[in-house]
């Protein structure tokens, strides 16, 4: 409804400015699509995410705005580096 | 407010300069005011608690976006979003120091637009710092509504 959402608008447009053809899309934990290759996820869900879907890697964070493991996400994405799983 | 239309703040939403209080007290606030605005039933309130617990709704750069968890969603009836501002924070459960609380109650998806303009107002820092403490209620809504009156928004 409020939060999440906002976090993955910010997402969308961080990866959009990296010109990367990424498609980013939200969803609660409880009903991830099984074949997601990465979640961002707010960190007091992020176990509950890796259970969802354990080969996705799972990248959490704190804020919704500026947060640093976003931020390495999108550079990481745009380097065409594979994003390391924490959990 | 009826149909699709598009979720427009008025100077009856915003409280600025707030005393510090906690953030139990702060989501009540925000809260009651959806309850008593007829969007919410007040167990609203203990969702909007609740959803703390589960994940933060700590944005960033000062601010909080409380709401229900998503099993509150049926019990909302429209929209609503109310905005209380703290010039001096307040602690939010542990993840940062909120100065402005925005209460929201939405079961459809017509406020996504409002909410990007208040993300568009609050992704530069030194921006959502200003809104801590800007002492005029109509600007701050003017910031809000995606209608700013300083054009500098694009340099980002």
């Amino acid at each position: 409804m409020g939060s999440s959402l906002m976090g993955t608008n910010q997402l969308k447009k961080l990866v959009k400015k990296a010109n990367l053809d990424i498609a980013v899309q939200h969803s609660p934990v409880g009903q991830l699509p099984p074949d997601v290759d990465v979640i961002v996820v707010h960190r007091s869900l992020s176990h509950q995410a890796k259970s969802a879907a354990p080969n996705a890697a799972v990248v959490p964070f704190t804020m919704f705005f500026n947060d640093p493991a976003v931020k390495q996400l999108v550079a990481t994405l745009k380097a065409g580096e594979p994003v390391v799983s924490a959990l | 407010m009826g149909g699709k239309k598009r979720v427009q703040l008025v100077l009856e939403d915003v409280f600025i300069a707030r005393a510090t209080e906690s953030m139990d007290k702060a989501i009540e606030f925000v809260g009651g005011l959806l309850v008593a605005r007829g969007i919410v039933p007040p167990t609203y309130i203990g969702s909007m608690k609740r959803r703390e617990e589960i994940a933060s709704t700590y944005l960033g750069n000062g601010v909080a976006l409380p709401h229900g968890t998503r099993e509150s969603l049926e019990e909302i009836e429209g929209v609503g979003v109310v905005i209380a501002q703290y010039p001096d924070g307040l602690d939010w459960g542990g993840v940062g120091r909120a100065h402005l609380v925005i209460g929201l109650a939405a079961a459809g998806t017509e406020h996504v637009p409002l909410l990007s303009a208040i993300a568009d107002a609050i992704q530069d820092e030194d921006q959502a710092r200003m809104l801590w403490t800007c002492d005029d209620a109509a600007e701050l809504l003017a910031k809000f509504s995606g209608v700013g009156c300083r054009d500098n928004e694009k340099l980002a």
